[in-house]
């Protein structure tokens, strides 16, 4: 009797394993800018709070948000280099990165929806 | 049923235009009179909001007349908006005449520029308005129309990517973890482009006033812009894999899409992030 065939794989060609691969590394690159703008936008609400409350409280959300969006593309980009490397489990990592992405973009638009308004409430210059 | 689909896009697109314009009229009105009150203005506004509405309604019943009149008084709110816009933030002052004009705070313009902008925008460039607008006339609507409107039937339509045949199986519950992609995409992309555009516009009213650090905020808006334009085409690819199932070619084509985003998003981020420090640390105001 032949075994159960393993329902949990892809069979990916090579060089679909490499595109795999090659989505893998910039949402790493983009995570890793977004710690740095989020460490940007602390350091600014930090340096801005003691002066002028609301911009600085402003930023330091901000920042706050930046940062779980650079750990939700992270953990994407995780899912997606799994991906690549464990052969035979590809279709819950191929899941994983898509929700990471629907949980990103989610996050993306409350910050924008924000950002925006607090530019529209104070006054930036 | 496309058709009818068509139509009820059209109508709701149409709708929340005027209800946007109405309400942000109100609302400028209000906040301007509760601050500074003025009888002129309390008129203006109220006399711009009602008549935004009939002018809505006369739409709305088919009225052949009405359309370029309804044009030449949106255009002139945005002219007012911009004008008001311009002598919030001290560039070039209203004459006393005409103070009734005036807004007592900058970001009322913007949200009174805005609301007129989105409804200009759909009456203008959407063919599902211009449609509904036509059927409610009694016209022939065009075929093209009932085609090529909803997204899900452009990519039908275009000449996509053919399937490779190797379909992976899902569950229900799977196939919901990539079902929001496409929406959320072009929501996102939405959202920074509008973010962009107000920080070009605060961007160029800042480079006038304050000089340098206006700059940094118009080339933050520029990239934020190109951002959320850019989204679109990862949304394309994420609509064409709901649309057609998840067949390998389409998930290849998504993840390609979504890769060329990426690598973009880096390297405008590494700008953004180095106009950052520019702006706030090297050259603060």
């Amino acid at each position: 009797m032949a075994p159960p065939a393993n329902t949990e794989a892809i069979d990916f060609s090579e060089e679909q394993r490499q595109t795999l691969a090659d989505l893998a590394g910039p949402m790493r690159l983009v995570s890793m800018v977004l710690f740095l703008l989020a460490l940007l936008r602390l350091s600014i609400g930090l340096l801005t709070l003691p002066s002028n409350f609301f911009p600085g409280a402003a930023s330091l959300l901000e920042g706050v948000l930046t940062g779980v969006l650079g750990l939700v593309m992270l953990t994407g980009s995780d899912d997606a280099q799994f991906l690549v490397k464990q052969k035979g489990n590809e279709k819950p990592h191929l899941v994983h990165t898509f929700s990471s992405l629907s949980t990103f973009y989610q996050i993306q638009i409350v910050l924008g929806i924000l950002v925006g308004a607090l530019l529209v409430i104070q006054r930036p210059f | 049923m496309n058709r009818e689909i068509q139509l009820e896009n059209g109508e709701k697109l149409f709708v929340s235009g005027f209800i946007t314009a109405a309400a942000a009229e109100s609302l400028v009105t209000l906040v301007a009179n509760g601050t500074h009150f003025n009888w002129y203005s309390t008129l203006n506004g109220a006399l711009g909001t009602i008549l935004m509405l009939l002018l809505a309604d006369r739409l709305y019943r088919g009225d052949r007349y009405i359309a370029p009149i309804t044009l030449f008084v949106i255009l002139m709110q945005l002219g007012l908006g911009l004008r008001a816009l311009v002598d919030a933030v001290g560039l070039v002052k209203i004459p006393e005449t005409f103070e009734f004009m005036a807004l007592p705070f900058a970001w009322l313009a913007v949200v009174k520029i805005l609301a007129y902008a989105i409804l200009l925008s759909f009456l203008l460039c959407s063919t599902s308005v211009q449609d509904f607008l036509a059927w409610r006339r009694g016209e022939q609507v065009p075929e093209r129309s009932y085609s090529t409107n909803t997204v899900e039937e452009v990519t039908a339509q275009a000449p996509s990517i053919p399937p490779s045949g190797v379909t992976i199986s899902l569950s229900e519950k799977e196939t919901a973890s990539y079902a929001n992609l496409p929406w959320l995409l072009q929501t996102a992309g939405a959202v920074l482009a509008v973010l962009g555009l107000l920080r070009v516009v605060y961007g160029i009213l800042a480079l006038k006033l304050i000089g340098l650090p206006g700059l940094f905020m118009l080339l933050d808006g520029t990239i934020t812009l190109v951002l959320g334009l850019l989204l679109g085409l990862p949304a394309a690819a994420c609509n064409l894999l709901k649309s057609e199932g998840p067949d390998l070619a389409y998930v290849m084509n998504a993840v390609r899409s979504l890769k060329s985003y990426y690598s973009l998003q880096f390297l405008l981020s590494i700008v953004l992030a180095g106009v950052l420090v520019l702006g706030q640390f090297i050259w603060p105001r």
